[in-house]
């Protein structure tokens, strides 16, 4: 069994009449220039394939870091029906991030790493406030 | 409201021309009163009123799409035990009934959805992150670099 795609998004989408999934606005980093900001919510989307025989539902769990330091973690539902190809669309609500950094999200397959998805968190140059404490009052 | 209220007008036009179960199919997906039926009934009313229509003796053209528009319908809520199960009910009216349940199951891709809100937003915590937020005019959102 592995993990055959792990993506996030800005948000996804599942046609209902073909079954579809659609990513949008594929998530690779956010800047801000202060901190801490809230990333808004997105979508993650794990596809998963298996041997004949394996499990129909394994336990998977997405674990999420912030330069090494851990967020949060959660399972993950999936089932493959008897399948050997199943997917999980996932929707995580707004991320509060302290700093800039690197965000990591790790699928753990039967508890050993097997996917992993990073976003960029920059801080990038904010409004600039002029010296003016050099300048010489103006003469009368 | 039943499913048999449901206007299967452009089902019709389509089961009249059909010469193919894959080309039924593939217009079936894409037809209103599938959508109709996946908007307003439950799976469990699908289900039931599926298995009435199999047994009834079609007298007219929208009986005779109405199976298999059902099943199309059923087949949106990702659920192939159901599917499996009917193919144990026999069909002596819809002769691609079958063949369209199984294109259905094999090639049907299981889809489970998680919703997750991360814990700085639950109870207390949710304080802990409104204490440490950036003013009013400090406030910027996240911007996504493209």
């Amino acid at each position: 069994m592995e993990v055959v795609l792990f993506a996030c998004a800005r948000s996804a989408a599942l046609d209902a009449r073909t079954n579809n999934i659609s990513l949008f606005h594929i998530l690779e980093s956010v800047s801000s220039p202060t901190f801490p900001i809230v990333l808004p919510p997105f979508a993650a989307v794990t596809m998963l394939t298996r041997n004949p025989g394996e499990s129909e539902t394994p336990k998977l769990i997405m674990k999420w870091n912030l330069n090494d330091e851990p967020i949060f973690e959660f399972p993950l539902d999936i089932n493959f029906q008897g399948q050997i190809r199943a997917r999980n669309l996932t929707d995580i609500g707004a991320v509060l991030l302290q700093g800039p950094g690197t965000l990591t999200a790790t699928v753990f397959l039967e508890e050993s790493w097997d996917a992993e998805w990073k976003i960029e968190v920059k801080k990038i140059g904010g409004p600039q406030i002029a010296d003016t404490s050099t300048e010489q009052p103006a003469e009368k | 409201m039943t499913t048999t209220k449901i206007n299967y007008d452009s089902a019709v036009a389509t089961f009249a021309v059909a010469n193919t179960p894959m080309f039924l199919l593939r217009k079936l997906r894409s037809d209103s009163a599938v959508e109709r039926l996946t908007q307003l009934f439950s799976t469990d009313k699908l289900f039931s009123d599926l298995v009435a229509s199999l047994r009834k003796k079609p007298e007219n053209l929208t009986d005779a799409v109405e199976p298999y528009a059902l099943l199309v319908a059923l087949s949106r809520n990702g659920n192939l035990a159901l599917l499996k199960e009917l193919l144990k009910y026999p069909a002596p009216f819809s002769e691609w009934f079958s063949e369209i349940a199984n294109i259905l199951i094999q090639t049907s891709m299981p889809l489970t959805t998680t919703v997750f809100t991360p814990p700085q937003y639950l109870g207390a915590e949710r304080n802990n992150f409104a204490t440490n937020s950036p003013t009013k005019s400090q406030s910027v959102s996240a911007k996504l670099d493209h």
